[in-house]
């Protein structure tokens, strides 16, 4: 992605005499289960997320199994919505590119920049092409008027016209994994039934405090909305401080939350319908068992962020408190593998003292 | 597990009883999804008591738009919490999932070309992520539904998931040719499928029958019946059963038999405890029947090839 253009400054309270800039990240991550009986090797991740054979799949082994594809292009030139219902229409590029976690969790995540367009003209798709990763915006809406717009619930598309249907990444990122789960690397038998989870993402800079002094090391607390709205989507604004600039750190942010949260949902939803309490303990162990052979090991939230963003996690673990979920899951299941073992001695136990009270009534009959 | 609900001739039962099974289903702890592919009159909807989507969806994102490529996504409908028919239908503990993909309102049949036999196939591999059983109920007949799903399921992809299929009929020698010649006779299941690149022994191996609206010998029904009718209701019924076996699908090809129940007759609607324990208005019989022939899409011993 080429270096992001810094947002002008703007005095706030007066309002602009020119149109401001305009820049926004805006993405989805689409996080789901690989479809294979077991977790796949570093070779096949890597088979499988080899999109475009001139570019090579990055992968990493520590601090878990983790392989990326290379960066997908995709054009295009549609409206965008505004929470102010101003009308906006973008065209350019959006970039996506889908991972394999820990051999058994598949993510694709799709972004794009929205800058302003220069002119009114629509330029020859050679200007656009040469910015990848890049939607330029006409019309007169602010930044924050995109990134909230972008963060609703799209209107279904009118039947009447599906092509001119608002911006809609999801659906990139869905047809990437849809592409993956039909390779014939994978023998598409699947460890458990998980939803597919949507993480919709907006991303903003706040102004430069003029108080602040230019090239000031402390940088300003991360401004951050999580917001969870059903079972399957969740949204994510974030207003960074100025000087955090990486856009693919930020992108790896909301990456790796979307990992963690539907590592989160899945165990969740697993253990509460196990049904603990009502079933034999190994009965319900039975049913948690894909989590803890493939699941459990993989939380490590914040492990692939950079040191800068590390603040958005500090900030996500206070409220909603995301380990002490994970970890309150953790305890419920360790519980169930103790009763296990304890309801199975007591079965053991059960027989040996039944055998010892059948010899003693054999012997008192026998009296 | 993928299972198509079809049969030949139009209001044997099929989406009412399709719909019962994936409710009774969910019940039994499985994650259902069910689609419906009755592009002409999607009324699922409106069985499963979903306002939203009573004979169809308006969203523009039904089945039917999603499959002629106008969206990127089909509409989901969680049934538990959208189904209109009131607090009974919360989701009970221990229960699955039941989603709804609807139809779209004032669709209809369309050729089936490439494209939407990969959107179909897309689709197919996406709900297995997420649902032990995905339940598809066709249109009636020799459909373009049909030959859609038997294209799909033909994709190498797909083809390594089980899928199965319903035929319902109701007990009448009509029904009953009828239902045989959409399995066995001229492009029917079995010819269509190996046109498409199925292995028809396999195909046939996966279809089994359902009887619906059947009125069961000495069920209170029948009490009150002159001796002649008794009689006369006997060798008929015998008859049909020679008529059944013949053809292909007497008791060894059938899944299950619903019999005809009241409630039913004059409503399409989901069976629910409330209705036989504590108003009384179905039978129990009913009720059992739905969640045998739940528990036998799953039960491999009654799927054994002949
Ligand atoms: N077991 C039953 N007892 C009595 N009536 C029934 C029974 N099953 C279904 N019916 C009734 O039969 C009628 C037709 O049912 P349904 O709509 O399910 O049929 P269908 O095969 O899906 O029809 P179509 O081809 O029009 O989609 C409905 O009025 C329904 O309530
Ligand atoms: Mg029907």
């Amino acid at each position: 992605m080429p270096a992001p253009v810094p947002a002008r400054a703007r005095a706030r309270g007066t309002p602009p005499a020119t149109l401001a800039d305009v820049d926004v990240l805006v993405g989805e991550v689409r996080t789901t289960l690989l479809q294979n009986s077991h977790q796949v090797s570093a070779e096949t991740a890597a088979r499988l997320l080899d999109l475009d054979p001139g570019s090579r799949v990055r992968s990493a082994t520590r601090p878990f199994a983790h392989a990326v594809s290379p960066d997908e292009r995709t054009g295009v030139h549609c409206p965008l919505v505004t929470s102010t219902g101003t009308a906006a229409n973008g065209v350019g590029t959006v970039l996506a590119r889908v991972s394999v976690t820990g051999g058994v969790i598949l993510q694709a995540s799709a972004r794009t920049r929205l800058v302003r367009a220069v002119g009114e003209r629509r330029l020859p798709w050679s200007h656009y092409l040469a910015r990848p990763g890049v939607i330029e915006v006409d019309g007169r809406s602010s930044g924050d008027d995109l990134a909230d717009g972008f963060l609703q619930e799209p209107t279904r598309t009118s039947a009447a016209d599906p092509a001119r249907g608002p911006l809609d990444l999801g659906a990139v990122g869905n047809r990437l994994l849809t592409r993956v789960q039909r390779m014939p690397h994978i023998d598409r038998v699947t460890l458990l039934r998980a939803r597919r989870t949507r993480l919709r993402f907006a991303v903003t800079w706040q102004p430069p405090d003029p108080s602040d002094p230019p090239g000031s090391e402390e940088p300003a607390a991360p401004d951050i909305e999580f917001v969870v709205h059903d079972e399957s989507l969740r949204t994510l604004r974030l207003r960074l401080p100025p000087q955090v600039r990486d856009l693919t750190d930020a992108v790896v942010v909301c990456e790796d939350l979307a990992l963690h949260d539907w590592l989160l949902s899945t165990v969740g939803s697993l253990v509460d319908n196990s049904r603990i309490g009502v079933d034999p303990a190994a009965d319900v162990v039975a049913r948690i068992r894909p989590a803890i052979d493939h699941l459990l090991h993989l939380w490590m939230p914040g492990a692939k962020v950079a040191e800068n963003l590390a603040g958005i996690w500090a900030a996500l673990e206070r409220r909603p408190g995301f380990s002490k979920q994970w970890a309150s899951l953790r305890g419920q299941i360790q519980n169930q593998l103790m009763m296990a073992i304890l309801e199975s001695q007591s079965v053991v136990s059960a027989r040996s003292s039944n055998a010892f009270n059948d010899g003693f009534e054999e012997v008192s009959h026998g009296a | 597990m993928i299972i198509f609900a079809t049969s030949d001739k139009g209001g044997t039962g099929r989406s009412v009883t399709s719909c019962n099974v994936a409710y009774r289903r969910a019940l039994q702890g499985s994650n259902v999804c069910y689609l419906d592919f009755d592009f002409g009159s999607p009324t699922a909807g409106a069985i499963f008591g979903v306002e939203a989507a009573g004979q169809g969806t308006s969203s523009g994102s039904g089945l039917h738009s999603y499959l002629a490529g106008n969206v990127a996504e089909a509409e989901q409908l969680d049934v538990w919490t959208g189904s209109g028919l009131g607090g009974r239908w919360s989701k009970p503990l221990g229960a699955g999932r039941l989603t709804l993909l609807p139809g779209d309102f004032g669709g209809g049949e369309f050729p089936v070309d490439d494209a939407m036999v990969d959107r179909c196939c897309e689709l197919f591999l996406s709900l297995d992520e997420e649902f032990e059983l995905t339940l598809v109920d066709l249109s009636s007949g020799r459909s373009y539904a049909t030959e859609l799903v038997l294209r799909a399921t033909a994709d190498p992809a797909i083809a390594e998931k089980t899928a199965r299929w319903l035929v319902f009929h109701r007990w009448t020698s009509q029904h009953i040719r009828a239902a045989s010649s959409l399995v066995h006779g001229p492009q029917g299941i079995l010819d269509t499928g190996t046109g498409c690149g199925h292995e028809r022994r396999e195909l046939e191996d996966g279809i089994r029958f359902v009887r619906t609206a059947v009125l069961e010998q000495g069920s209170a029904q029948l009490e009150g019946l002159r001796p002649e009718q008794e009689v006369w209701l006997q060798a008929i019924n015998t008859d049909l059963q020679k008529l059944a076996g013949k053809l292909r699908l007497g008791t060894s090809m059938m899944l299950g038999s619903i019999p005809l129940d009241p409630v039913l007759q004059w409503r399409e609607q989901i069976i629910v405890e409330d209705d036989i324990s504590n108003t009384r208005i179905a039978n129990a019989e009913t009720g059992k029947a739905f969640e045998q022939l739940a528990e036998r899409l799953t039960d491999d011993g009654m799927w054994e090839g002949l």
